[in-house]
């Protein structure tokens, strides 16, 4: 079975848009490390002015850990798009192109061919972030060096050893990996829906987009589904980086992120499966 | 000859559009079986639920003598097809579109197989370059190639010459009765144009706005059917005097007596002549089974 996941994986990164995300994450690192070379001083100085007043910080803070935090916290907001981009085209765009009668006509069940795709799409989005890992948090540490982060979150100022960073880096992009596979999953159930291209990764950004706003509003009203929007719990990758871990917390939105995927997952094979193939 | 394919009372509703209403049909085995309709009438339809894209609404197949649609699985590692015009992925040479084919089939299909194919459909030179250059021609050839890769045997081909130039079309007609002749495949073609069901079919099925109007040997409707004769004799009003008593009504056309007749009629003709004493100096007929096409498919 290992030859199907062979082609898909063949038929996905020889399109030129699966480039799109990853060069990208290349020159969005790159520039954020050229701007902190440069302007970096200045960026902070503004950032921690507030803090003026009440202590006084001293040494280097610019250093790898800190630009490879502030390149997550940009790049997990894009990250979703980049995704969907590629996952969202992976049965829609077979359909568009009149492939998907093809690929059907040959001995392979409705239920691995999904399958394979989903696969397709996780091995894409580790591609991406294992590609925003070297250049996001390799490449800063030897541009800028190794130290301790400041983190600013809600329950203050955290100071976090550079010794005790690595596997907190680690752990968010396994948390970031767990996040994505959800926004995947959802980009490839819509595919499995549309038989073109550009809806599915759009409706995936509505999704995403419309979640994300009502989170963000902190009325009562909106209570009750709160638990359940996926976009709630991606954000959780920061939590990481509190002291002390709200251990319990992180591993609760991993479980409704894994749940959401699992959904996806199954209402894209039960669609598919009944489906007419036309294209 | 074994019935590789049997169709009995297919149904299929698109929401409140009857697309198939209850066709029959029957294949055998080694032969070229031409669907003849115009155009949406159902043929494609009926082939996408033959190779298992869309579900019928009732009705049963049976492949290959004992194998049904519910097991269509097993029925995919035996079959080959192009379904409306061959699609590929363009940005990827035919080669790799055909080892990406090949990757499906739960037996390894080796190169030596891909490579055998692209010969076989004259690709040979041109495999290394991306489909998004070929012509709709090279297209339908490489599509013949990716329906043969598993050595089926059955091969479903629909509307196979659409949009290909004379040269194409022959060189295509000519590729599709290898397939019988060589390799004894059998082979199901879908086409709007008689004229090339007649050329390649052995048997056909005549099918219009989902019903299955009639089916048999291609040389079996042909007989059925009416020819135009034209006659030259050496005495044309002694001719003409034999047809009428025959209960022909011939028609002066300069040196030519044409009437209507069925095709298996006309040794009797010529014997009646003989036997008048006329010398027969040029006799033809030309088929009126486009006559009889549109006669059934009009209703």
């Amino acid at each position: 079975m290992i030859r199907i996941l062979q082609a898909e994986i063949l038929k996905a990164f020889a399109r030129p848009r699966s480039y799109i995300g990853l060069a990208s994450i290349i020159a969005l690192v790159a520039l954020i490390d050229i701007s902190f070379y440069y302007t970096g001083e200045e960026y902070i100085g503004l950032l921690f002015q507030s803090f003026d007043q009440v202590f006084s910080l001293e040494g280097v803070l610019i250093n790898g850990n800190l630009i490879c935090f502030i390149i997550l916290q940009t790049l997990i907001i894009q990250l979703p798009l980049l995704v969907a981009l590629v996952t969202g085209d992976l049965i829609s765009g077979e359909s568009a192109m009149g492939t998907l009668r093809y690929a059907l006509t040959k001995p392979i069940s409705r239920f691995k061919f999904v399958t394979y795709k989903w696969i397709t799409a996780m091995l894409y989005v580790l591609v991406i972030l294992v590609l925003l890992g070297i250049f996001a948090y390799f490449l800063s540490l030897v541009i800028f060096g190794d130290g301790d982060l400041l983190v600013l979150n809600a329950d203050g100022l955290v100071i976090l050893r550079s010794t005790d960073l690595f596997w907190r880096f680690m752990a968010s992009f396994v948390f970031a990996f767990i996040s994505l596979t959800t926004v995947a999953s959802l980009s490839l159930m819509f595919s499995a829906f549309s038989d073109n291209s550009v809806g599915p990764i759009v409706l995936t950004m509505v999704v995403i987009i419309v979640s994300t706003v009502i989170s963000s509003f902190e009325m009562s009203f909106f209570d009750p589904i709160m638990p359940f929007l996926f976009t709630n719990h991606m954000h959780l990758w920061r939590r990481l980086f509190s002291d002390p871990i709200p251990t319990v917390e992180i591993f609760q939105s991993a479980g409704v992120l894994i749940l959401h995927t699992a959904a996806f997952f199954g209402i894209t094979q039960y669609h598919f499966n009944r489906k007419d193939i036309f294209q | 000859m074994k019935t590789i394919l049997k169709v009995s009372a297919l149904e299929k509703f698109y929401g409140n559009f009857h697309a198939l209403k209850g066709v029959d049909m029957e294949v055998k085995s080694g032969e070229i079986f031409g669907l003849l309709g115009p155009n949406g009438a159902g043929k494609t339809t009926m082939l996408r639920v033959l190779v298992g894209l869309i579900r019928p609404t009732s009705g049963t197949v049976e492949y290959f003598e004992n194998i049904g649609l519910k097991d269509i699985g097993k029925v995919l590692p035996r079959i080959g097809c192009i379904i409306e015009e061959p699609k590929f992925y363009p940005y990827l040479t035919g080669l790799t579109n055909l080892k990406v084919a090949a990757k499906y089939f739960p037996n390894k299909i080796g190169d030596n197989r891909v490579y055998e194919m692209i010969q076989l459909v004259g690709l040979t030179g041109r495999e290394r370059d991306k489909v998004s250059t070929y012509s709709q021609g090279m297209r339908q050839r490489l599509g013949i190639a990716q329906a043969m890769l598993n050595d089926p045997d059955l091969i479903f081909l629909d509307e196979p010459t659409n949009g290909l130039d004379p040269k194409g079309i022959i060189e295509l007609r000519q590729l599709i009765l290898r397939l019988k002749e060589e390799f004894g495949k059998t082979v199901i073609i879908s086409s709007h144009i008689l004229s090339e069901i007649e050329e390649m079919a052995d048997s056909m099925a005549i099918i219009n706005k989902g019903v299955c109007v009639s089916q048999g040997s291609v040389s079996e409707l042909l007989a059925k059917n009416t020819v135009t004769v034209s006659i030259e004799t050496d005495d044309q009003e002694a001719a003409e005097v034999v047809l009428l008593s025959l209960n022909y009504k011939p028609i002066k056309d300069q040196n030519t007596l044409v009437f209507q007749a069925e095709l298996n009629e006309i040794p009797k003709v010529v014997d009646k002549l003989i036997l008048a004493e006329r010398k027969i100096y040029r006799l033809d007929h030309r088929r009126k089974l486009e006559d009889y096409f549109l006669k059934l498919t009009a209703a």
